[in-house]
């Protein structure tokens, strides 16, 4: 994908569309998927959609700018009901904070009394991730952030 | 009047204005980082021309990231503690993510739009 912030939504989509959770939009009707309070095959495009927007706008934003220009390849797989979406991006290594994003979910920097000027204006991506999908990993190897997004999809009849 | 300059997109809201109150129709389909900063731009220039009590229609947005959360906050930050900013009308995967980020706690968020 192009190193364009305008580039993510359609890039998000395209992989959405090979992970088989292609016309599943935002607020799609659950009917014939289960219903009820389980997850829905929609829920889970959802949440995907979240996840993968987040980690493609981090590689655009922090991967060391236009004069870089890193390369991003994504792959994805299914194995059994878990879709992997691997993101590797050619850009420098990033920070080492995502085992904390999950950590900070309990804890998220805010409290009720907390004043205007001191409210957070970003800093969710992290912590957006790794309450989309059930599994985050990350690490370099050979030159490339590679970031893995395992979520289980749950069982429906209806998926084409 | 041709006006050129360099903007990352269009957004095209759709006001409705009495005096110091607003209603802002997002216009959808998503609130990314795309077009967040645009979308903070617009806002805050309507606080600067008076606007104080502001309602952010989301029915139309269909999806939206950190950026356009940061956007929200953003404006909200800058109209500061002697106006209001409500939010109504959020989709399901939209709520999800003012939930997650504990910013339902920050805003007022209604089912439907209600009365000024």
């Amino acid at each position: 994908m192009p190193n364009d912030i305008r580039a993510v939504a359609a890039t998000v989509e395209r992989v959405l569309a090979a992970g088989g959770l292609a016309g599943l939009a935002a607020a799609a009707p659950s009917a014939g998927c289960g219903g009820g309070e389980a997850e829905t095959l929609a829920d889970a495009a959802d949440a995907l959609r979240l996840a993968l927007t987040e980690a493609l706008n981090n590689v655009v934003e922090h991967g060391g700018g236009p004069a870089v220009s890193p390369l991003v390849r994504l792959l994805l797989w299914l194995d059994g009901s878990a879709l992997t979406v691997c993101i590797e991006d050619s850009g420098p290594p990033a920070p080492d904070d995502l085992g904390a994003a999950s950590a900070s979910l309990a804890d998220a920097p805010l409290s009720e009394g907390c004043p205007i000027e001191a409210l957070p204006e970003g800093g969710w991506g992290l912590l957006l991730i790794a309450a989309s999908v059930d599994r985050v990993h990350r690490h370099r190897h050979q030159g490339w952030n590679r970031l893995f997004l395992e979520k289980v999809l749950p069982p429906c009849a209806c998926r084409a | 009047m041709d006006r050129v300059w360099t903007r990352e997109a269009d957004v095209q809201l759709a006001v409705s204005r009495s005096g110091q109150r607003c209603v802002v129709g997002i216009p959808g389909p998503r609130l990314d980082a795309a077009v967040a900063a645009e979308f903070k731009r617009e806002l805050v220039e309507l606080i600067d021309t008076g606007a104080a009590a502001i309602l952010l229609d989301f029915s139309a947005v269909e999806f939206i990231d950190s950026s356009g959360l940061g956007a929200v906050v953003g404006a909200y930050k800058h109209l500061g503690p002697r106006g209001r900013l409500k939010i109504c009308c959020l989709r399901p995967a939209v709520g999800k993510v003012f939930t997650l980020t504990r910013m339902d706690r920050v805003f007022t968020i209604h089912d439907a739009v209600p009365a000024l």
